[in-house]
């Protein structure tokens, strides 16, 4: 039930993009995200697809995966289709009731629109997918040293235990919710009302778990002396390789072709 | 009429690369009535196992069932399963959440819809079962109490459903030694007003002592299910597993290499004490 959620889930794996630097992800997706909003004509998903199928292949991730991660997200693609459709007026009307209308232009606007999404949803999933919250965190802290952000390493710090506590936080969700069950808690039937007071015993027990975990943690930092970022040396160092030359070339490469072809579209069709 | 498990598997998140298989056809009967001490390594499946007793999981393959219920996952006896099997989870002082100590306790037996008078019945009776006194703790907060205090008022709150059968995950782990024979006395004398229990335990001793009925599981398969006596007769096999037997035992059998005639299959210290004195020649 709970262990369906796949936000931030990592799934293991040796293909091209797990071995990438998380840095370059990082980068690339931010470019990718870019060239994904240069694009306004539907006819130039095409070659944005392809790359996008090349990226989900290189990655080893499961297609099944990936639409199981984009579930929860379902109701705001319907959403944003229904709104597309009803709230822009262009083109042929092809469908009418009373103030109602659906038009050509909605149409392909509507679809446009949840394409965009569905694709920024899965490769913005793949990484996490193919990175570990480790290495992620690692990487951003590095990037965001790079452009003087203050409290980089606190801000990755908090991040790393925060991505750490999701799967812990689950597991005692779901102990909790059984142990209460065993008890006699009912948490599926009833009114809302009913619903959200059956959650008591739940969050109880979840926010002091949470709590003395929490402490306990920040025990054991102290305990081995932790004190923030200053001077702090990493055992393990990212490092660049061939590959990430590669990864950086190719989404450039995309970005620039993407930013040509809207050019193009623009000046001379 | 028993909990009966037959043909039954299970497998976590199948399907996925954290696919973990955790029981494979096992089957198992408990009366009502027996002791049944349940042992494994760690991660052999103890607690998934148990689990299956009470419809907290429902089995992947073959079945589960308690007093001729079908376990299933919507079926309308769960409500009726899951009072007549009582579960108390390793660490249960992690469920409490109401104000008080009475309180909490009461939360099971409000469930089952019960008039308040017997809700207060019920709370003196479970209070009692585990040696808290009443008046004492009845308005103190759960959460000041001691560790072995909070386990208890956790233990009364499964208690207070008044279940026919009583399932315990290590219910001593981590507490001191008084902490921990309370509660086993406790579970002795529930056994003998005719409350099943099953014990899930890591301490051999503990089982020894206790137990009628010797359940061990290993990587998910039941590999012995006997007598207690029977079963701690094969300790190679045991040791193989990463299990043990308990101290006494051990002693006699160091006895026995030392060249002492005594008979290795006893349990308890007073049996050990008997046994060396008769082998001594002093009884
Ligand atoms: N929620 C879960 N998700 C995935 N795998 C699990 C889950 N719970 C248990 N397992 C796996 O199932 C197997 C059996 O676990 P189980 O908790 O039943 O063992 P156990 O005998 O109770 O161990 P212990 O003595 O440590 O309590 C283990 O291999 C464990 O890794
Ligand atoms: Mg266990």
């Amino acid at each position: 039930m709970l262990r369906d959620i796949t936000i931030g889930q990592y799934y293991p794996g040796r293909s091209f993009l797990h071995r990438l630097d998380p840095r370059t992800k990082i980068i690339c997706l931010f470019l990718y995200m870019v060239a994904l909003f240069t694009v306004k004509e539907l006819q130039s998903f095409g070659y944005v697809l392809a790359f996008t199928a090349v990226i989900i292949a290189l990655s080893g991730v499961p297609l099944k995966t990936l639409a199981k991660g984009l579930k929860p997200m379902w109701l705001l693609m319907v959403l944003t289709l229904i709104l597309n459709f009803f709230m822009t007026a262009e083109g042929e009307i092809l469908w009418q009731w009373r103030f109602l209308k659906i038009t050509g232009g909605g149409v392909l606007k509507g679809v446009f629109m949840v394409v965009r999404l569905a694709l920024l949803l899965n490769v913005t999933a793949l990484l996490t997918l193919t990175t570990t919250p480790i290495l992620l965190t690692d990487g951003l802290e590095r990037i965001m040293k790079r452009c003087f952000i203050p409290m980089a390493h606190e801000l990755a710090m908090m991040m790393t235990i925060a991505l750490r506590f999701i799967p812990t936080l689950i597991e005692e969700t779901e102990r909790i919710m059984k142990a209460q069950i065993a008890r006699g808690a009912d948490f599926e039937t009833g009114g809302l009302m009913a619903k959200a007071k059956s959650l008591v015993p739940l969050l109880i027990p979840l926010f002091i778990s949470a709590f003395r975990r929490a402490d306990d943690l920040a025990m054991a930092m102290e305990a081995r002396c932790y004190r923030g970022g200053e001077g702090r040396t990493r055992m393990r160092q990212l490092r660049y390789r061939a590959g990430d030359g590669w990864a950086f070339a190719a989404v450039i490469c995309f970005l620039v072709f993407v930013i040509v072809d809207r050019l193009w579209l623009k000046l001379f069709v | 009429m028993p909990i009966v498990l037959q043909n039954l598997s299970y497998t976590y998140q199948p399907g996925t690369p954290y696919e973990s298989p955790a029981l494979h056809d096992v089957n198992l009967t408990i009366k009502s009535g027996q002791f049944v001490g349940l042992i494994g390594h760690t991660g052999s499946g103890k607690s998934t196992l148990i689990q299956h007793c009470n419809g907290l999981l429902f089995p992947m393959a073959g079945q589960a069932m308690v007093d001729n219920m079908a376990i299933l996952p919507k079926s309308k006896d769960l409500k009726e399963i899951r009072r007549k099997v009582g579960l108390v989870f390793q660490y249960p002082e992690h469920q409490l959440f109401e104000e008080t100590v009475a309180l909490d306790i009461a939360f099971g037996p409000k469930t089952l819809g019960l008039d308040q008078g017997e809700i207060q019945r019920r709370v003196r009776w479970a209070m009692k079962m585990v040696d808290l006194d009443y008046e004492k703790f009845k308005e103190l907060s759960p959460f000041g109490l001691s560790g072995g205090e909070k386990r208890r008022v956790a233990i009364a709150g499964v208690l207070a459903m008044q279940p026919k059968y009583l399932i315990l995950d290590e219910p001593c782990a981590g507490l001191d030694p008084k902490g921990r024979e309370e509660i086993l006395y406790q579970l002795k004398r529930l056994n003998e007003k005719g409350l099943a229990i099953i014990l899930v335990s890591h301490s051999m001793d503990d089982v020894a002592r206790l137990a009628q009925r010797l359940v061990v599981i290993h990587q998910g398969h039941i590999v012995y299910d006997d007598a207690v006596r029977q079963v701690f007769g094969k300790a190679k096999e045991l040791e193989a597993m990463g299990l043990d037997v308990p101290e006494v035992m051990k002693l006699m059998m160091r006895l026995k290499e030392k060249g002492l005639a005594v008979h290795q299959d006893v349990l308890t210290i007073e049996e050990g004490q008997d046994e060396i004195l008769r082998v001594l020649g002093h009884a």
